[in-house]
């Protein structure tokens, strides 16, 4: 290595060239998305100090908590831009702004909300009634939705690929449930800890879902995310948690890696160690469970993993297996339910 | 936040996102930027976004709840002092999201 000296590589000023090569591309959506640029605004800079969910909730307005029972949200407007909230418009018991994205995350949230609330009697995602904070039209084009430890976080797709994030009312419920996870268990976003971890949101997000539809286990399709993708590519969702593997096969996408078996499971550095593919083994597990048991999802086996996600016990780097045990304890003195989970988790090779 | 070292020995750029709802195998490939053979003016940028994006790097510890980042790997003529590490999609340099997209 050469010992330490100014880079004149690296001393000029910006040269044009980029903004031209995408100002030149063939297709007039590319070059106009190309061209759009992600401010990070001031604030951001100014507050780089500090870790991510601290600049979060330094951000946000302080709301006082309503009493159980009551939901307070707090829908904001990004504008396109990426400056966190944005413009409140719309909150608790305001009506209809006629803007789809903002009224979706307003009864979405409102959906989750419901869930939490009635089946488990959980007041928001602290159980303290924390204002549900959600904001739309964030950056341009932007394909993802993501919770930054204090809101949620919804783009608006790029609409050759991905449709609006606020469509998909378990996207919305996954995206709260990081919050609620956040507040209990804290899985660790790596690993087996955090294949739990999003496999969590994904079965509230589903849960949410067939809740706010009357469905039962049979009924429920199981698909996380339909809707997002468009009708241009081949895709029924993001994930599918009946069959992994099989919500996607599209040259755009690639196919989908989710395996449904332990015999499967797939040891890679990308994706935080596999967060969002190992997902599928122990999501193909709670559905297992949910239609072994029969009746809406969220009453027997949503309840077994809600209280298995509030067990002290289940620390911040569990594996599969210990989340597992967990869960048969938590079916507790029900025969049958422990049963149809240790037998689920038996199916996707997670417990012999 | 990371330091950097002298960048005149970099020799490859190795740009992937990570991160984000879900993970399409389609989207995830590396974008790699050889600095031996590229235009002057494109090392030039490339150096001055990973320059932009030390200040805000991490060596590990991912943002959870689906956020994106991403992640830099530099290599150096000397192999061994191949460096990598994060950076937040949401902190991350515009020169560095330019880039991103410009290597489509």
């Amino acid at each position: 290595m050469s010992s330490p000296k100014s880079d004149p590589w690296c001393s000029g000023v910006i040269p044009p060239y980029l903004l031209d090569r995408l100002a030149r591309h063939p297709s007039a959506r590319v070059r106009e998305r190309a061209m759009a640029t992600l401010r990070i605004e001031q604030q951001e800079r100014s507050l780089r100090g500090l870790q991510g969910a601290a600049i979060a909730k330094a951000r946000l307005p302080a709301t006082p908590a309503l009493p159980p029972g009551q939901i307070n949200r707090a829908v904001h407007n990004a504008a396109n831009d990426t400056a966190l909230p944005g413009q409140l418009v719309r909150a608790e018991g305001q009506p209809a702004s006629g803007d789809a994205a903002v009224d979706e995350a307003y009864d979405h949230l409102g959906a989750t909300y419901d869930l939490f609330w009635q089946v488990y009697r959980r007041h928001s995602i602290d159980n303290a009634g924390l204002p549900l904070v959600g904001t739309v039209h964030y950056g341009q084009d932007y394909d993802n939705a993501f919770w930054n430890g204090a809101q949620m976080v919804f783009g608006d797709g790029d609409g050759e690929v991905f449709n609006r994030f606020t469509l998909a009312v378990d996207v919305v419920g996954h995206e709260l449930s990081h919050g609620v996870i956040d507040h209990e268990a804290a899985l660790r976003y790596q690993g087996q800890s955090g294949a739990l971890n999003e496999s969590l949101c994904d079965v509230f997000g589903s849960l949410v879902k067939q809740h706010r539809a009357g469905q039962t286990a049979e009924q429920a399709d199981w698909l996380v995310g339909a809707g997002l993708f468009t009708a241009a590519v081949n895709a029924k969702a993001l994930r599918s948690m009946a069959q992994p593997g099989s919500a996607y096969d599209d040259p755009a996408l690639g196919k989908d890696p989710q395996p449904d078996h332990m015999q499967r499971y797939v040891e890679t550095s990308d994706d935080n160690g596999g967060v969002h593919i190992n997902s599928g083994i122990p999501n193909r597990a709670f559905y297992l469970a949910a239609t072994a048991l029969g009746g809406p999802a969220w009453e027997r086996a949503g309840r077994v993993w809600y209280d298995t996600l509030r067990d002290r016990r289940l620390g911040a780097n569990a594996d599969f297996a210990g989340f597992a045990a967990l869960t048969i304890e938590a079916a507790g003195a029900d025969a049958a339910t422990q049963r149809a989970v240790r037998e689920a988790w038996r199916q996707v090779g997670v417990l012999p | 936040m990371i330091e950097l070292p002298p960048l005149s020995d970099a020799t490859l750029v190795r740009v992937s996102r990570q991160g984000g709802l879900a993970y399409l195998p389609g989207r995830a490939a590396p974008r790699d930027i050889d600095l031996r053979t590229c235009p002057e003016d494109i090392r030039r940028d490339v150096c001055q976004a990973l320059r932009q994006a030390a200040p805000v790097a991490s060596g590990d510890g991912a943002p959870g709840g689906d956020q994106r980042y991403f992640r830099i790997e530099i290599r150096f003529v000397d192999e061994a002092a191949s460096i990598s590490f994060q950076v937040p999609e949401t902190q991350a340099p515009e020169l560095l999201q330019r880039l991103w997209k410009s290597l489509l």
